[in-house]
């Protein structure tokens, strides 16, 4: 596709003060460092030197442009000196990029000062954009990538969130992936005998073994879908509770005449559902949005085995 | 067109840029079609005016930023036009070239969603172009992953930068808000600042804002923030009440993910030799500490103080009972 106009103008408003700055380059590497065609550029340039200026377009007024011996100089007034400021969209683009990989695994050593540097020419906006991802463990980031990028078999000792199992498995990891604020290990569990997806920050150990794996072809694109439901429960919700159909997915919401609403939430394991029970409490009259039968027992249960630690 | 020879468009566009770049003065649309050529001569002023319209918005969709004044001529007052230097100019931040290197590997690892895919490129040729080797040289795969990033970020980066009020829907009521601060926490965005119309401190989630963010007037801004508060992630710390410490004991399972979560915690932490953690939290919201120490169900306990432990156990026991 050919650039438009105003994109050529983009490009060569910012690649005149490289130029200025760094006379006599090669053609070539203008090219590589700007990503655009050769013809492309030394048209654009030479429509430049044949047509730019200010009033009175007097010579000592022009853009001057040499090209000689495959080799390009700018001199110029004082106009185009420096390249324009980011847009707010390229400003958040790349210190959002830089920030999120500052989380991710060993981010190279000059990241950081980059990243401080880019976002000091951005004003007070550029120290006032936080990106978190994750929050895994440095060492476990790095084990996990390590393991990934040599295809060698993973021991990790994992904390199940929503079942509240805590396992060590032996995983042939397939890819390390950041997706919605978290950073995920897509691998085959031999201990499971099936494929799995671990959150990184709740991998407590990993250790990457010597045994290598030959990888089965590319691993699918990510794919997870946290969604697993098992169960439906039914919850009425009131101010002091609200919180959860602003928290979790809610469906089939229902207006009740005293102000409250009837939700419908699903539930993808027990554990999941006993904390949210517990921190209900007695308000949210759970029920089984099947059955219609009442979940207090399952709230019991729970709340027996938590103050077993307080007697 | 009869005039087979016009100047490019593209050369007409740079023109202008330089006349607005190089003037003291701002200048009319009259003055800039005697100064920039390419604008045919024996078009009606109409004409011309349209062709200059077009011009101004594609080049301020750029983010050339040409600024309109009013000025006074002969008795009549009309529109002039000028760039100003610090709006234009990208001040040097002095990247080295292994700095430039490595945002560019963070931008080809850690895609941004919903923002115009060119965006981390067109801010890197900005910078002074991309590091001519390969970013996947030192071994890195093409990509990690992506972060989604609302339509609406930057009109509040921009609102930030420039100090300047908001105002948009959330939670079915319009607010009007001072950005201070937009971040990216567990998988959402929020906007942190000054609600005037509850004046007060406030944070919103991004994904529950409906519709777009207005920008105030450019002479609608605000002080500069004493403290640029962030959106408050402690459930126990919600409160107004002034803050009593508890002790939550977190078993070792849960200790490192909690920590690793909230780094901030580990600074008066304490860690135990079989790996559990001593939490010393400030609390200003008891029913949110009771529901972070229950989101543990039994790998956490709350120690102290007796009092909130006391109503930690009547919680408990009251759902015990419950069920009878």
């Amino acid at each position: 596709m050919t650039a438009t106009a105003s994109e050529r103008v983009e490009r060569v408003l910012a690649i005149l003060p490289w130029l200025i700055e760094h006379p006599d380059v090669p053609v070539g590497e203008v090219c590589r460092r700007f990503d655009v065609d050769r013809d492309d550029l030394v048209r654009d340039l030479e429509t430049v030197f044949m047509e730019v200026g200010v009033h009175p377009f007097t010579p000592d007024a022009r853009v001057d442009v040499v090209i000689d011996d495959d080799r390009v100089s700018v001199h110029l007034g004082d106009y185009f000196r420096r390249p324009l400021r980011l847009t707010p969209e390229e400003a958040v683009t790349l210190l959002a990029a830089g920030r999120a990989a500052l989380d991710g695994p060993e981010p190279p050593p000059a990241l950081a000062p980059a990243v401080d540097k880019l976002a000091a020419v951005l004003g007070a906006a550029g120290e006032r954009v936080d990106v978190r991802t994750g929050g895994a463990d440095p060492t476990v980031l790095a084990a996990v990538r390590r393991a990934v990028e040599e295809h060698r078999v993973l021991t990790i000792d994992y904390w199940s969130f929503g079942r509240d199992e805590f396992s060590r498995r032996e995983v042939e990891p397939a890819r390390l992936e950041l997706a919605d604020g978290h950073w995920y290990l897509r691998a085959h569990c031999r201990t499971a005998g099936a494929d799995r997806v671990f959150r990184v920050d709740r991998v407590v150990r990993a250790v990457v073994d010597d045994e290598s794996f030959a990888p089965v072809e590319a691993p699918d694109p990510f794919d997870f879908d946290p969604s697993v439901v098992d169960r439906s429960i039914a919850l009425v919700l009131g101010p002091s509770t609200e919180w959860v159909a602003e928290t979790y997915p809610v469906a089939d919401v229902v207006d009740l005449p005293d102000g409250r609403r009837r939700v419908v939430l699903g539930v993808t394991a027990t554990a999941w559902l006993e904390r949210l029970l517990l921190r209900l409490g007695a308000a949210g009259e759970p029920t089984d949005a099947d059955t219609g039968a009442s979940l207090a027992p399952v709230a019991s249960r729970a709340a027996d085995r938590v103050l077993q630690r307080y007697r | 067109m009869a005039n087979e020879h016009r100047p490019e468009k593209f050369a007409r566009l740079l023109n202008l840029v330089a006349a607005l770049q190089a003037t003291t003065v701002p200048l009319t649309a009259d003055e800039l079609r005697s100064r920039v050529p390419g604008y045919p001569e024996d078009a009606s002023t109409a004409t011309f005016r349209r062709a200059f319209e077009r011009d101004k918005d594609e080049l301020r969709a750029i983010g050339v930023p040409i600024e309109t004044v009013s000025v006074e001529h002969h008795e009549e007052t009309s529109s002039a036009y000028r760039i100003r230097r610090d709006r234009y100019e990208l001040p040097d931040p002095g990247l080295t070239p292994e700095e430039l290197a490595a945002l560019q590997v963070a931008a080809t690892a850690v895609r941004i969603d919903g923002l115009d895919e060119d965006g981390a490129a067109d801010a890197l040729r900005k910078l002074g172009g991309v590091h001519p080797a390969d970013p996947s040289a030192d071994g890195r795969p093409a990509g990690w992953g992506s972060v989604a990033v609302p339509a609406t970020l930057p009109v509040l980066f921009e609102a930030v930068q420039d100090r300047r009020v908001v105002r948009f829907r959330h939670g079915g009521a319009l607010r009007t808000v001072e950005p201070h601060r937009v971040q990216f926490e567990r998988g959402h965005w929020y906007v942190s600042g000054h609600d005037r119309d509850r004046d007060a401190p406030r944070s919103f989630r991004l994904d529950r804002v409906s519709g777009d963010v207005e920008l105030g007037e450019p002479d609608e801004t605000f002080p500069a923030p004493e403290v640029a508060a962030a959106v408050r992630m402690r459930p126990w710390e919600f409160g107004d009440a002034p803050a009593v410490e508890a002790v939550v004991l977190l078993d070792p399972v849960a200790a490192g993910p909690a920590l690793a979560d909230d780094p901030g915690l580990a600074e008066d932490a304490v860690s135990l030799p079989d790996g559990s953690a001593e939490l010393h939290l400030r609390v200003s919201d008891t029913a949110g500490l009771r529901s972070f120490v229950l989101s543990f169900l039994d790998r956490a306990e709350l120690v102290a103080p007796p009092e909130l432990r006391a109503d930690l156990v009547s919680w408990l026991e009251g759902l015990v009972e419950g069920a009878a």
